[in-house]
């Protein structure tokens, strides 16, 4: 039998009951749009940036890797992934929740092949369709709720003397959380890489590759892929789940064949080699020495040697060294025109006008239609 | 007698020790980086540049300013460079060299658009300092350039880049200053010099800026309701020599003297410019309320006697990718408008490559020396794509739209622009009353900028000569929101500004309407503004 006073507070209840279920569920849809909102925003502000990088053959093969890992992995599959390059120094890899993944062309000059390359891509990729973010909203919330009091509780008792420590287990338990959700993910992406056919024992070679090239050309950064300690821990990390043990039962189709990976990853370094002369000049000999070591040289790198040594020097007794160094770069078949201008350049600063005049003609004969060809064409009239 | 527990102890050492750190630890020499030296020593440069090229300044050095800003400029550097120690070389033989390589080059501005060819303009400005180099025998070469900047505002005062203003320009008496209390933290526009040292092979050895003067004042007093900025007009910035003295006195300081020395003379003016009071210097030039500017460039009477038949072209979207309904939309609303003028406007799918075919043959309208407009050649051109679209009888104008990205003001959270007015926090209308009050106002908002967008009109005669020139205010382009972050000393109100995805813009056709209304709304008037003093209101910018 029912207690009178129950029925009479059951109503009212009831109403709280739904009104509160009302107001949460409309919370949890007002997050969630949000959240589709904000990352559709994202998307279009990264997609309109200066930094975002225009070349469709470079997206195709982005997208083929994402292709390879979601064609041997339903559940990769669910995730309409869209895949472009940002434009920075430093390697980074991430993919918002609505698919929408970028890859910096730091990361792209500094890997290895494409297996690196598909490890760093699925990393990301397993949290999205993990939900990492959202989970870990969730698990945040709940551990703000659950600690609320006891924590109230705790300050109060110690005339706030306990906020440090509170806060400081506050951020240990969710980086602790942060780290158990990404191992988790990180133990999907390899065997999504296994089972796509890449080697799964690239992901741990991935990183403590971008964590020592970084320090051999003085840089850093604080995000996941840039930071030295970050890029160690997670390396160990991904090493444990592999003795674990992954199945390695996937495609045994090759990987690469075209060394397409080669070709993107060397033109990017050498983009970012002539743009650190001007900034960040203790990065262009270990770059180049990288490249080098993997390709020979070419008149590309030898270019930017010379052009780093010409840069470097401050008087009339660097010239001669200037102009050996340009010299090495117009022996190779490949060598940029400007290569001839500037040795021509030298060559009239050090009063040798045979040579400057047959450097001239050299860079002229390469790039006739050149901006400053009228103005070389002065310096042979004129010499 | 006191006790004093253990952990009392310990925190009386923490604190006793932090004080006696804080009061024995002497401040240290500024760094070189921090001097503005670029990965070299003071001595290095001293070593390499003592004879100096002064590269000239472009006239103007800043949009919208005097040329005679950069003589001034270029005085005030040869004398601080001189006091350094360097020998200053006037760039005569660079001027020579530029104008020759200019002349090989054909110009360096693009005929057809009148912007400078970046490629032509780099070999032009490389090869001219490479003769200056050689000629001059030069160590190095100074670029100056005068550029926008930014000030902290603390309370009443701005600082930036070796400069203390008022925020106010000076227009209170300081007792007004006191009694209006703390102005509050931020960032104000300023204008400030800069100044770079580089050598043969182009490396930057040395690079620092001067701050000259405020560009726009923070003033409750004679601020109006959208606005509590006042701005200096353009004209009379750069003017005042005191100023540039100021300027670059800070530029040259690390120059002149060592980190030792720069220490040692924080209490001199003449090394730490920030000791140098405003109220010392001469009165800045007074701020002025933002004016509207008249959208006719010939009287409206005359564009109405004139103009019967109009052309009308391609809407260009410019980096907006709206979809083709909101495109018809805006044609359909200029056509609804311009009706109501008696005006025929005929649409051509043909006018933008007629005129662009007709600007190609002619070879542009723009001096590629100077990028200077050349009246005979846009006429011809025009009056040649006018021909080519075949409409008979001739059109008398030509109208052009087109869909602009800008930056407008945001006031506590709600944006005027181009007429019109959108809250960018909630998205919704503006209401200029605190949120209390029913408005939409909020003071955690603050003032800053934000993206917008905007529909533009151009009205041409069929020579080509602009006659009508107008913009009306579409949306915001971004979403303001508000992070608190608590501090030791409060909460901060951080302003952050998100990107609105392609999805959430041109869709809504009310706004639409009011920016087509607003942007032809000096022509085509309604009845109720044309009987409110039609003169005053379309008054025409020269008469």
């Amino acid at each position: 039998m029912e207690r009178p006073v129950n029925r009479a507070l059951g109503v009212p209840c009831r109403v709280i009951a739904i009104s509160l279920g009302l107001t949460l569920a409309s919370m949890v849809y007002a997050a969630s749009t949000d959240t589709v909102v904000a990352d559709e925003r994202l998307e279009a502000s990264y997609n309109a940036s200066s930094d975002f990088i225009r070349y469709p053959a470079l997206d195709v093969y982005l997208l083929q890797v994402v292709h390879r890992l979601a064609g041997a992995n339903p559940d990769a599959a669910g995730v309409n992934v869209r895949i472009h390059a940002l434009r920075s120094a430093l390697p980074y890899s991430f993919m918002l929740d609505n698919g929408a993944g970028y890859v910096s062309t730091g990361l792209l000059a500094r890997l290895e092949d494409e297996n690196q390359l598909a490890a760093l891509i699925a990393m990301p990729l397993a949290a999205v369709v993990r939900h990492d973010r959202q989970n870990l909203k969730t698990a945040g919330r709940q551990h703000v709720l659950r600690s609320f009091l006891p924590n109230l509780l705790l300050i109060a008792a110690t005339a706030g003397l306990g906020t440090p420590a509170l806060v400081k287990a506050d951020a240990k338990a969710v980086a602790d959380e942060q780290t158990r959700v990404q191992t988790a993910s990180d133990a999907v992406a390899l065997r999504w890489l296994a089972q796509a056919g890449y080697d799964p024992k690239a992901a741990p070679a991935a990183l403590r590759r971008l964590r020592d090239l970084l320090a051999a050309e003085q840089r850093s950064g604080s995000s996941e892929f840039s930071d030295a300690v970050a890029l160690t821990s997670r390396a160990d990390s991904l090493d444990r789940a592999l003795a674990d043990g992954v199945a390695l039962t996937g495609s045994a189709s090759p990987v690469d064949p075209t060394k397409n990976f080669q070709k993107l990853s060397v033109y990017y370094a050498l983009r970012q080699a002539a743009q650190d002369i001007e900034d960040h000049s203790a990065s262009v000999g270990p770059i180049l020495d990288r490249i080098e070591a993997n390709q020979g040289q070419s008149g590309s790198s030898t270019y930017l040697r010379a052009e780093l040594t010409r840069r470097n020097s401050t008087d009339e007794a660097g010239i001669p060294v200037a102009i050996g160094a340009y010299q090495r770069c117009i022996a190779h078949s490949d060598a940029p025109a400007s290569a001839y201008r500037e040795l021509a350049f030298l060559y009239r600063r050090a009063g040798d006008a045979e040579h400057a005049k047959q450097n001239f003609n050299a860079y002229l004969a390469h790039a006739p239609n050149a901006a400053d060809a009228p103005i070389i064409r002065t310096y042979l009239e004129n010499p | 007698m006191m006790h004093i527990s253990l952990p009392h102890r310990f925190w009386t050492a923490v604190i006793a020790a932090a004080v006696s750190i804080s009061a024995f630890a002497a401040p240290a020499p500024q760094t070189p980086e921090q001097l503005g030296f670029q990965g070299v020593t003071r001595q290095d440069v001293l070593a390499q540049c003592k004879r100096v090229g002064l590269v000239p300044l472009p006239r103007p050095t800043i949009v919208g300013a005097n040329p005679e800003a950069s003589s001034r400029i270029e005085a005030a550097l040869t004398q601080a460079l001189q006091q350094a120690g360097f020998e200053v070389v006037t760039p005569d033989s660079y001027k020579q060299a530029y104008d020759r390589f200019n002349q090989a080059v054909g110009g360096v501005y693009d005929p057809m658009l009148g912007t400078v060819r970046k490629d032509a303009y780099a070999s032009v400005y490389q090869n001219a300092i490479r003769e200056y180099f050689t000629k001059e025998r030069l160590g190095c070469v100074a670029t100056a350039r005068a550029v926008d900047s930014k000030a902290k505002i603390d309370n009443n005062l701005a600082k930036w880049d070796g400069a203390v203003e008022y925020v106010d320009g000076q227009a209170n008496s300081g007792l007004t200053r006191v009694l209006s209390g703390n102005q509050g933290s931020g960032f104000i526009g300023a204008v400030s010099i800069g100044i770079q040292l580089q050598n043969r092979e182009g490396k930057v050895l040395f690079l620092r800026y001067g701050g000259v003067q405020l560009a726009s004042y923070f003033d409750r007093h004679h601020g109006s309701e959208g606005s509590d900025f006042l701005v200096v007009p353009r004209a009379q910035l750069l003017l005042d020599d005191k100023r540039i003295e100021r300027a670059v006195t800070y530029i040259a300081v690390p120059l002149r003297y060592t980190a030792d020395e720069i220490l040692a003379g924080t209490k001199n003016p003449a090394i730490n410019t920030l000791g140098i009071p405003p109220a010392g210097l001469p009165l800045p030039p007074a701020g002025v309320q933002p004016e509207e500017q008249s959208p006719f460039e010939v009287p409206r009477s005359e564009i109405l006697s004139k103009v019967h038949r109009v052309v009308f072209g391609s809407i260009n979207a410019g980096a907006f990718n709206p979809p083709a309904e909101v495109l018809v939309r805006y044609r359909d609303l200029v056509h609804h408008r311009l009706e109501k003028l008696g005006w025929e406007v005929i649409d051509s799918s043909t006018l933008d490559s007629a005129i662009g075919a007709a600007i190609r043959q002619g070879g542009g309208f723009h001096d590629p020396l100077t990028g200077a407009i050349v009246p005979d050649r846009l006429r011809a051109e025009f009056q040649s794509a006018i021909k080519t679209i075949a409409v008979t009888p001739s059109p008398d104008a030509v109208l052009a739209i087109g869909l602009v990205k800008s930056l407008a003001t945001q006031k506590l959270g709600n944006v005027s622009w181009d007429g019109t007015s959108q809250n960018a926090l909630t998205l919704r209308a503006a209401v200029n009353r605190p949120v209390l009050f029913g408005g939409t106002q909020d003071v955690k908002a603050g003032e800053g900028t934000i993206a917008v967008s905007s529909l533009h009109v151009l009205l041409r005669d069929a020579d080509g000569k602009v006659l009508y020139n107008a913009s009306g205010g579409i949306q915001v382009l971004q979403q303001l929101s508000i992070k608190n972050q608590f501090t030791g000393g409060g909460i901060n109100h951080v302003q952050q500004l998100t990107d609105l995805a392609p999805a959430e813009l041109f869709n809504d056709s009310a706004r639409d309407e009011l920016a087509v209304a607003v942007a032809l709304r000096q022509l085509v008037p309604s009845s109720n503004e044309l009987t409110s003093g039609e003169s005053a209101a379309l008054a025409p910018k020269r008469q």
